[in-house]
């Protein structure tokens, strides 16, 4: 039947290496490819979500990460490093997406307008401090949200993250230090 | 220049009646296709790729069939009966003359 | 510095766009270096730092973003886990065993007009049924070493496995070898001079025996 997974049975591969698993997928060993898409599909997906702001896209562009990842796992040459692999692979997918979605806007453009600073404390007060977070998040301006992200879910190093975006290393410096402090004058809303 | 010859059902049927095929793949390339097209695109080609491809050349028909066959029998086996049983159809059919006659085990298993 | 820092103090409000305000108010320091401060897990000390109670009051701001964050993380995992597996079924409905065939290996035939062919990709798959057919062995990268599209020019294969603590490796690596011959011969005309074979890991076996009893 179309759509539907086999049943699921406990097989060693569940719990194998990520080396294991990616040595496997290269050699065209399709459960061990399934095995890392149930290992890393879930935060590539969380990962996604955020760059792109919204989950509308994130269904297509984790499909076509993984299926890049299948292509080219042949050209992976420590399969113990497979997850940050699949997280570039997913970074640049999903900052393709944001360029084909609004051509017309720079992507080192700067001046997007922050985030109303003081939101009413009445509402910071009915969320969790977790929820806050992702409503914080998610009215960041684009630029330093995609900094943000790329540092801490897919854990780039300020220079990988300035190669992704195209950016001086001081501009990619500049941007995740207004996001860190826009969300730290923000968190102190929520006391 | 070779020629892709209309799809042919009575060879897909034929190769899948061969004992020890487990799975019958198209047998053109769609790897190109993946890379260059979307996920719906080929998810909605795929139903309508050629499985066994019959090509028209100067010299004669080409045809290839890519199949997965089941562990317990020999390669060698299902691929030569799977060879012998096309041979055979075309003889059938026209009996034109053949250039080549290809059968590519993709999986087993 | 012998003032204590009051848990409930506010962190200085400053100006995102004036880092002479910021450094001002953290004396002398920036958000963006106590970041880095605390990724280094404060080593090595920095006085200027550890006794400045408007850092502390960063620091501590910047320790519970994290925790946040975190937490944040770990919701969004969950959510994401708890989908149903559809998506994951048409990834691998779009992928394609093509990608990964490698060469083609030769079968004979009499017929001058016959190419039959398996492929490196279909005999790779098989090798590493073969092993995980056996009991505590896992078998990783397989390689085909030499010229395997030229019948009758002798190859060699190489094969990772992990092979389970309780096991004795040299019978289980020659149990393997002797399976592995078997279906090469099964499949192929290939003549084979060596299978190697190395274990690679055996850390991981206590763990994915553990977590293997879970999933029963």
């Amino acid at each position: 039947m179309p759509g539907t997974v086999r049943e699921q049975v406990a097989s060693p591969l569940d719990t194998a290496s990520d080396q294991m698993l990616a040595d496997r997928a290269a050699d065209g060993d399709l459960r061990a490819f399934a095995v890392l898409v149930r290992r890393y599909g879930p935060l590539m997906r969380v990962y996604a979500t955020r760059v792109l702001g919204s989950n509308d896209e994130t269904d297509d562009v984790v499909q076509e990460s993984f299926i890049t990842a299948w292509l080219q796992l042949g050209t992976l040459d420590d399969g113990s490093a497979v997850k940050s692999w699949l997280m570039r692979i997913v970074s640049r997918k999903s900052i393709d997406r944001l360029r084909a979605r609004r051509p017309h806007v720079n992507i080192d453009d700067t001046d997007a307008p922050a985030p109303d600073s003081h939101a009413p404390h009445a509402l910071a007060e009915a969320e969790s401090q977790t929820e806050a977070l992702a409503r914080v998040l998610a009215a960041l301006p684009e630029d330093q949200r995609r900094c943000w992200t790329l540092r801490e879910l897919a854990e780039y190093s300020y220079g990988d993250i300035a190669a992704e975006l195209n950016l001086p290393v001081s501009t990619v410096r500049g941007l995740l230090a207004r996001a860190r402090k826009t969300l730290l004058r923000e968190m102190e809303e929520w006391r | 220049m070779s020629a892709i010859l209309p799809p042919t059902d009575e060879l897909d049927v034929l190769v899948r009646q061969v004992a020890g095929v487990d799975v019958l793949y198209p047998a053109g390339s769609i790897v190109a296709t993946v890379l260059t097209a979307t996920i719906e695109a080929v998810a909605h080609r795929l139903p309508l790729a050629p499985k066994v491809v019959m090509e028209q050349r100067a010299d004669g028909v080409k045809v290839t069939a890519k199949i997965g066959i089941s562990a317990a029998w020999h390669s060698g086996d299902v691929s030569r009966r799977v060879h012998d049983a096309i041979a055979a159809q075309l003889r059938q059919s026209g009996n034109p003359p053949v250039a080549q006659i290809e059968v590519i085990v993709a999986r087993i298993g | 510095m012998t003032e204590l820092t009051p848990a409930d103090r506010r962190f200085v409000e400053f100006d995102v766009d004036d880092t002479d305000r910021e450094q001002a108010g953290l004396n002398g320091h920036t958000i963006e270096q106590l970041s880095d401060y605390l990724d280094r897990g404060r080593v090595p000390a920095d006085p200027s730092i550890d006794d400045s109670p408007d850092c502390e009051i960063a620091l501590r701001g910047l320790e519970r973003l994290r925790r946040v964050q975190l937490s944040l993380l770990d919701r969004d995992l969950k959510r994401e886990s708890l989908r149903d597996d559809n998506w994951v079924a048409s990834i691998l409905d779009n992928i394609t065993l093509e990608a990964h065939a490698g060469r083609d290996i030769p079968l004979i035939h009499p017929s001058p007009t016959a190419r039959l062919v398996v492929t490196e990709g279909a005999v790779r798959g098989i090798l590493r049924e073969t092993g995980d057919k056996l009991q505590n062995v896992l078998v990783g990268r397989c390689a085909l070493f030499g010229d395997v599209g030229v019948p009758g020019v002798p190859i060699t294969i190489s094969v990772d496995v992990t092979v389970f603590p309780e096991e004795n490796i040299p019978l289980v690596a020659d149990r393997l070898r002797q399976a592995m011959y078997a279906v090469v011969a099964q499949h192929t005309n290939l003549v084979v001079t060596a299978i190697d074979i190395t274990v690679t890991d055996l850390s991981i076996a206590p763990q994915a025996s553990a977590q293997g009893q879970e999933h029963t």
